[in-house]
């Protein structure tokens, strides 16, 4: 530990005056609290000019920023649209009812969340807005119902998450999302060339891990198909390589995420629990129970965890069973 | 400092008073400053942020009137400004005097600045390494002030001043509790310290717990770069401790360099736009603020981007603790990224040795010989290129391909003849040789190894194998002669036992049983525990038997072990045949009777019941013969997993010779049949009435159809075997019933892959799909066919069929070849020839090239005489070339050619020729 004292002690140094800048971020908003100045309850839009316009953005399209505004005090608001190039930024107002449904996101009413994506979809463009996030939410929750007709929608909203998203971030994750959309509508081709390219393409994290998990997904599932036509595999001659390509290619996809981003835990495991369905497909119970104990000792406080203590001791606690996640299918 | 500006102008009113009612005979003459000056200056600096300049002019001031008492009311005012000046200065000795005069003087200073000061007091004592103090400091600071916003940075500071002290134990039992009260980014803050804390205290278990509780919300966290050398940190520490799992979850949740670089640019970025912006609104403490922070992530960028090879570190250590585990995938997976990715460097060379041999590990050979061709094109100079050649040379040997193996091996040989792997890859290059049956080959390059590397350890294999190849290609006296050498060479070696049953299986083979016979009965003796042991006794049986002792033939056929169950059969079914030349035929009956008892599932049982058969025949009882095959079948019927029935019950039918023989034989199983489907048992109905199919296939074509196809009805796709599934399949399609007859072909092949129906069954799938218009799948089936059966009699249809949608899609490039290819097809008829030469010379035709299309013409009529239309339409076409080419005399004589073939005169095409040859003799 010695030879590396120095060097961390520079770190901490680092991380102490890095630190400071966190502070700096939130010190606006305490100096406003300690001041007793009410937050703000409208949007603000300062011009590149100086002015500040106070009001509600309504919506953003090419030409510039649409609000509306009160114009002539006393008199019910107008609507104006100030050009993008004459925008300096813009700060959205606190909204607490916002923020409530942000600390509950996985489990609030799809309803909830489409009233709200109704209200801030036209700001998704804007630095700031955070409708990306319940957009991708809706989304996500979308694909789980089986319908057809949902997983369209879900499409089109990563879509547009994808394209119009202000922040880069959320763009990955809204392609990413386009792409587990694509492969449910039996458009899997078409994912899996997109998913290959990104591979090969892309140094974007969440990229790279939602393509490598649905390469797996595809090499798994087709491994599964060939299975089912050729239930004898392991007699054909011809048989045997597709079989040993496809085994490969799924577990080399699925143990990207755990191998090169551990600490991104909820795709680690993901991609662990697909690795072990892989092995044991293969009736490897062996190695599918080393990936088992990964998720166990690696991540302990994983849904995951409880599944994978089973499949290493299936003896192990009725209770632990009840608790455990539902294992990716 | 934000209590400055709102004072300036009270202090300004302070000093006005000041001069006005001191001494103007002061020290300000010597400076040639007023007090008033002074004090002006000391504020304008300070305003200006010259803290030099402000120290200097507030101190003197100080020292000019402070004890004169005519500044007392002043000093409230003023004591804070210096001090915060000293600690701009990071004075903080002196600062920290400021600051207990300041805090200790009367009329008190303003509660604003009593906060402030009390807060930089704390700093001070922790520059002073006071660190007791300092924490006594923060700590009160935080009870007196807990709405400060420097609150939450005093507790840090406060907790900052255990690990200063290197007092580990006691910062992480103040960090813990203080972490959990805390929200993102300050519990950031907490844990980067509390982690590192713990590592200096030597708690790894804690260490690893705090990875696994924080890593998931790192993206909340400021000092990401500090997470990641943390844990790079406590991985080594568990990988030196052989806790390798525990080493991967540190390991792998490092980012990569770019990654984490990236991240601090982006805050970099977002930290410049923000100090444009505080410029444009002229917010002067944000520029301060926002500068600073920017030189401090910039620092922190300069600090990360110093650790050399940061991702190669990481990657290789992942690697080892995997490896540890024998988890060569993921070390292989880890690894490879290395050579694709990072420059050439000794840590990527060494990495991806082991990722060659990791792949080789989990016989991952096409990734072996990738990488191998990455690593050789990037470490062209590397000592471990012949590591690196032998291991892609296995790679191919392993994946078939023997001739790129062979290259490999000598390209070892002889570009690296001074490798120590030079002899092995030598004596691989022969190994390799004779797997792809070059024999000669072979022990050509194995008599180099022993020739070149004499006193190498592989000098001993290459001497033996070189006697393995001999015997292999045959040259049974030169191989028993190396084998000799082999044994008087080596009296210790490893292959004796081996050499000396290939010498006596060489005398076999040249049917030299007076030297076999003794030799195996010396190896017999001298190995009784030998891996060849079964088989010697089979030889020795044989050449006993050869020799004429049939009695000890037999005995020692006896004496093969029931563990090798292909040596045991081969010999049971040679002593049967000894049996039947000593025309014991009911010792025969009984040896074979034994064998079904007790191997009923073997694939040999019809064969055993076609013997007893044979014996009551010879014994003139066909009746008893008849029985033992019905009895058998009765006991194996319904079976699905006897797979010998089928042929029993063929064999059945082969017995029934004489009409009325077949009559009774088909009424016996008509009547079996009924009970079966009153007993319900399908696997017996579907196999007696594909019997009866076949019992009146010949005499009774359609009745065999609609039996083959009640077959179908009961047969299990699973169990049924694949000749059963086949004729069902072709009864369906003679039937015109496509789709059933593509449902039981698609069965035969699913369920019965190595069948030798195979070929029959992707034939009739590629011609049903092409008859339906399923043009893509025919052409999937045509490959399949090409690829899996390419020997098949049902070749030349298949290829005919592929030809002809090839050349419907306008590929008559590639339809030419399928053609000659079917030209050269074994099996391949007459007219299917015919029909190809006709279907090429068309192709030549049509393409504007007559020329080329003639000889196709030509040679049919000239080969395939006796497919008359075909010859027919040949001339015609022949004639028609040599017209179009102005070769008027040789049409005329093609087309007479044509007519002097009686043969041909009631064809078409002889109107055609005489007509033409009208035209051209007018």
């Amino acid at each position: 530990m010695r030879r590396s004292h120095s060097h961390l002690l520079l770190l901490l140094l680092c991380s102490v005056l890095l630190a400071r800048q966190v502070e700096a971020q939130h010190s606006t908003a305490a100096a406003s609290e300690a001041s007793g100045v009410k937050p703000a309850t409208q949007d603000i839009l300062f011009r590149t000019s100086g002015q500040v316009l106070e009001g509600r953005i309504l919506s953003v399209d090419q030409r510039g920023v649409r609000m509306e505004v009160v114009v002539i005090e006393g008199r019910p608001p107008g609507q104006v649209t100030i050009p993008k190039s004459d925008i300096d930024r813009i700060e959205f107002a606190p909204d607490p009812q916002e923020q409530a449904l942000f600390e509950r996101l996985g489990d609030a009413p799809l309803a909830e969340l489409e009233a709200f994506w109704l209200r801030k979809a036209p700001t998704l463009a804007i630095e700031g807005s955070r409708a990306g996030e319940i957009g991708l939410a809706i989304g996500e929750r979308l694909l789980t119902t089986g319908q057809s007709a949902d997983r369209t929608r879900a499409l089109s909203l990563f879509n547009l998450i994808e394209n119009s998203d202000w922040q880069p971030e959320r763009q990955s994750r809204g392609k990413g999302g386009r792409l587990k959309a694509m492969v449910l509508l039996d458009r899997a081709d078409e994912a899996l060339a997109e998913a290959k390219e990104m591979v090969s393409l892309t140094d974007d994290p969440r990229l790279l891990l939602e393509s490598n998990f649905i390469l797996g997904e595809a090499a798994f599932a087709t491994l599964q198909k060939l299975v089912e036509e050729n239930p004898r595999w392991q007699e054909d001659l011809f048989v045997r390589p597709e079989y040993a390509r496809l085994f490969n290619d799924a577990l080399d996809h699925y143990l990207f995420a755990p191998l090169f981003h551990g600490s991104d835990e909820a795709a680690a495991t993901r991609g662990l629990w697909a690795a072990i369905q892989v092995l044991r497909f293969d009736r490897q119970e062996a190695n599918a129970q080393h990936l088992a104990q990964d998720i166990v000792t690696l991540y302990p406080q994983n849904p995951l965890a409880g599944q994978a203590r089973l499949l290493i001791d299936p003896s192990a606690s009725a209770s632990e069973d009840s608790t455990s996640a539902e294992p990716h299918d | 400092m934000a209590l400055l500006p709102n004072r300036l102008c009270k202090a300004w009113g302070v000093v006005l008073l000041l001069l006005l009612e001191s001494n103007p005979a002061s020290s300000w003459a010597q400076e040639g400053k007023t007090a008033e000056e002074l004090y002006n200056s000391a504020l304008v600096s300070f305003n200006a942020g010259k803290f030099v300049d402000a120290e200097a002019a507030f101190s003197e001031f100080l020292t000019s009137y402070g004890e004169s008492g005519q500044i007392d009311e002043l000093l409230p005012r003023l004591l804070p400004l210096l001090a915060i000046s000293q600690i701009r200065l990071e004075k903080f000795d002196t600062a920290s005097e400021t600051i207990d005069r300041a805090l200790e003087v009367r009329p008190p200073i303003t509660p604003q600045a009593a906060e402030e000061l009390q807060f930089w007091r704390g700093v001070c004592h922790l520059k002073a390494d006071e660190f007791d103090l300092a924490r006594a400091r923060f700590e009160s600071f935080a009870k007196e002030y807990p709405r400060s916003d420097k609150r939450i940075e005093a507790l840090i500071l406060a907790g900052t001043a255990f690990l200063m002290e290197e007092k580990w134990a006691d910062a992480t039992a103040y960090l813990k509790p203080l972490e959990e009260t805390l929200a993102f980014p300050d519990k950031g803050r907490i844990i980067v310290l509390r982690f590192y804390s713990l590592l200096q205290a030597g708690r790894w278990d804690e260490a690893m717990q705090l990875v696994n509780e924080t890593f998931p919300h790192l993206d909340k966290m400021i000092q990401v770069s500090a997470m990641q050398v943390l844990a790079l940190e406590l991985g080594n520490t568990l990988l030196e401790q052989e806790r390798y799992r525990e080493a991967i979850g540190c390991f792998q949740r490092i980012w990569n360099r770019s990654r984490v670089l990236g991240l601090q640019q982006e805050r970099l970025e977002g930290l410049r736009a923000r100090k444009v912006a505080a410029e444009r609104r002229n917010d002067p403490f944000e520029q301060f603020r926002t500068s600073q922070l920017l030189a401090k992530v910039e620092r922190e960028l300069k600090t990360f981007r110093e650790i050399e090879s940061f991702d190669p570190a990481v990657r290789l250590r992942l690697a080892t603790a995997y490896l540890e585990l024998d988890r060569y995938r993921e070390a292989a997976i880890v690894l490879e990224g290395m050579l694709t990715d990072l420059p050439a460097d000794p840590i990527v060379e060494g990495a991806s040795l082991t990722l060659l041999k990791c792949w080789a590990e989990v016989q991952r050979w096409p990734r072996v010989v990738e990488n191998a061709d990455r690593f050789l094109a990037k470490f062209r100079r590397s000592p471990q290129v012949p590591v690196v050649l032998f291991l892609r040379g296995q790679a191919e040997q392993e994946q078939g391909e023997f001739t790129k193996a062979i290259a490999t091996f000598d390209a070892i040989v002889t570009k690296h003849a001074e490798s120590e792997l030079a002899p092995r890859a030598l004596f691989m290059m022969g190994y390799t040789e004779l797997l792809n049956e070059d024999y000669p080959a072979a022990a050509k390059t194995f008599q180099m190894v022993s020739d070149r590397h004499e006193k190498e350890d592989i000098s001993e294999a290459a001497v033996y194998w070189k006697g393995m190849a001999l015997s292999m290609d045959k040259q049974n006296e030169a191989a028993r002669e190396q084998m000799d050498r082999y044994l008087a060479q080596f009296k210790n070696g490893s292959f004796r036992t081996a050499a000396l049953f290939r010498k006596a299986y060489s005398a076999h083979a040249e049917r030299r049983y007076d030297i076999s016979i003794p030799e195996l009965r010396a190896f017999l003796r001298a190995h009784p525990g030998a891996a060849e042991v079964d088989e010697a006794l089979i030889l020795l049986g044989d050449a006993l038997m050869a020799e004429g002792d049939i009695d000890e033939g037999i005995a020692t056929l006896k004496r093969v072990s029931q563990q090798n169950i292909r040596f045991y059969e081969e010999a049971w079914f040679k002593v049967g045949r000894a049996l039947k030349l000593l025309e014991d035929y009911s010792g025969m009956r009984a040896h074979f009777e034994q064998f079904i008892r007790m191997r009923p599932e073997s694939s040999r049982v019809p064969e055993a019941v076609f013997q007893i058969g044979w014996t009551w025949r010879q014994e003139e009882q066909p009746d008893e013969a008849r029985r033992v095959y019905e009895e058998t079948i009765n006991a194996m019927a319904d079976d699905p997993n006897r797979i010998a029935v089928e042929d029993l019950l063929l064999g059945l039918i082969r017995l029934a010779r004489s009409p009325e023989e077949r009559a009774d034989l088909r009424a016996d199983l008509i009547q079996r049949l009924q009970r079966a489907e009153a007993d319900q048992r399908p696997v017996l109905q579907s196999r007696l009435a594909w019997a009866l199919g076949h019992a009146f296939r010949r005499d009774d074509p359609e009745r065999a159809q609609l039996y083959f196809e009640e077959a179908g009805q009961h047969a299990q796709p699973s169990t049924s075997n694949p000749l059963l599934l086949a004729d069902v399949a072709s009864a369906h399609l003679a039937a015109g019933r496509r789709d059933k007859a593509a449902a039981f072909y698609a069965d035969l092949i699913k369920w019965n892959p190595r069948a030798p129906q195979k070929d029959q069954a992707l034939a009739a799938l590629g011609t049903i799909a092409k008859e339906e218009g399923r043009i893509e799948d025919a052409l999937r089936f045509f490959a399949r066919f090409q690829r899996e059966v390419p020997g098949s009699l049902h070749a030349p249809k298949v290829l005919a069929a592929k030809a002809e949608i090839e050349r419907m899609q306008g590929r008559s490039d590639e339809a030419i070849v399928t053609l000659e290819s079917l030209l050269e097809a074994e099996g391949a008829s007459g007219r299917e020839k015919a029909e190809a030469l006709y279907q090429i010379g068309s192709i030549w035709l049509e393409r504007g090239n007559p020329r080329r299309a003639f000889p196709y013409f030509q040679r049919i009529y000239v080969l395939y005489s006796r497919f008359h239309d075909l010859v027919a339409k040949s001339y015609v076409q022949c004639g028609s070339i040599l017209e179009s080419l102005q070769d008027s005399q040789g049409a005329i004589e093609t087309y007479r050619e044509l007519l002097e073939r009686e043969e041909l005169l009631e064809l078409e095409e002889s109107k055609i020729a005489r007509e033409r040859l009208r035209v051209l003799e007018s």
